[in-house]
């Protein structure tokens, strides 16, 4: 996956409907959001759309494995 | 009903697509498929799991859930479907609580459906005097029931035991 690609490009448009799903975040890249996660304090809402984004690309390659 | 060949070569247009990254085509061929197929657990899993791939126009999301669980309703002997819940509970829902049950669930099926193949394939080799191979799917099968590397309970172990002692005697 690609590290700098945007989180908006990344997770598609149904998945932007959950709960987990935060636009103020959809700017920041796959890089930003995992550090965020994994800070110290935990951003919640990074690590809600690390989750997201990592989803959308186990599904996306389920047919390839 | 149709065909086996129909529904294999269904099967084999919605995963092209999906490979292409067409997701809503795929989509609407799996919709096309449970049409003639309703309630196939399968289908009804690539469904729920198309479902989080389709743009901001696609179907509820919470479709998607209903799907998993109802393959996990159909399918008790399966654990795909469980799998899938339990992924989705995890990403889409937040909810690491019922993400473990679930993951736990499809675990514990996997298991069971592992360890009687392995059963079965080591009675197999018995017959076929490959001892040593027969060994090691008993083996195998001893290290998938301890828990996390380590040794079983007292009881669950001399119960184990028993049982390999019947495959290999047999």
């Amino acid at each position: 996956m690609n590290d700098e690609a945007q989180a908006d490009d990344l997770i598609p448009g149904s998945l932007k409907r959950s709960a987990s799903y935060h636009s103020r975040y959809g700017k920041k890249t796959y890089k930003e959001i995992k550090q965020l996660a994994s800070g110290h304090p935990v951003d919640n809402k990074a690590r809600q759309m690390k989750k997201l984004i990592e989803q959308a690309e186990r599904l996306k390659d389920k047919p390839k494995k | 009903m149709k065909a086996t060949s129909s529904y294999r070569r269904a099967l084999r247009e919605i995963l092209s697509k999906w490979k292409r990254s067409e997701f809503h085509l795929a989509l609407s061929q799996v919709e096309r498929a449970l049409e003639h197929w309703p309630d196939n657990p399968p289908l009804l899993r690539l469904r729920g799991q198309l479902t989080q791939l389709q743009d901001e126009s696609g179907p509820d999301l919470r479709a998607a859930k209903t799907d998993f669980e109802r393959a996990a309703d159909l399918d008790s002997e399966s654990p795909a479907a469980l799998t899938e819940l339990a992924h989705y509970l995890f990403a889409v829902e937040d909810d690491t609580a019922a993400a473990l049950r679930s993951f736990d669930k499809s675990i514990q099926l996997a298991k069971r459906l592992l360890i009687d193949a392995l059963e079965g394939k080591a009675k197999t080799l018995a017959e076929k005097q490959r001892d040593d191979e027969a060994f090691l799917c008993m083996a195998e099968i001893l290290w998938i029931s301890s828990t996390n590397g380590q040794s079983v309970k007292d009881a669950d172990q001399k119960q184990l035991l028993a049982r390999l002692r019947e495959i290999a005697l047999d």
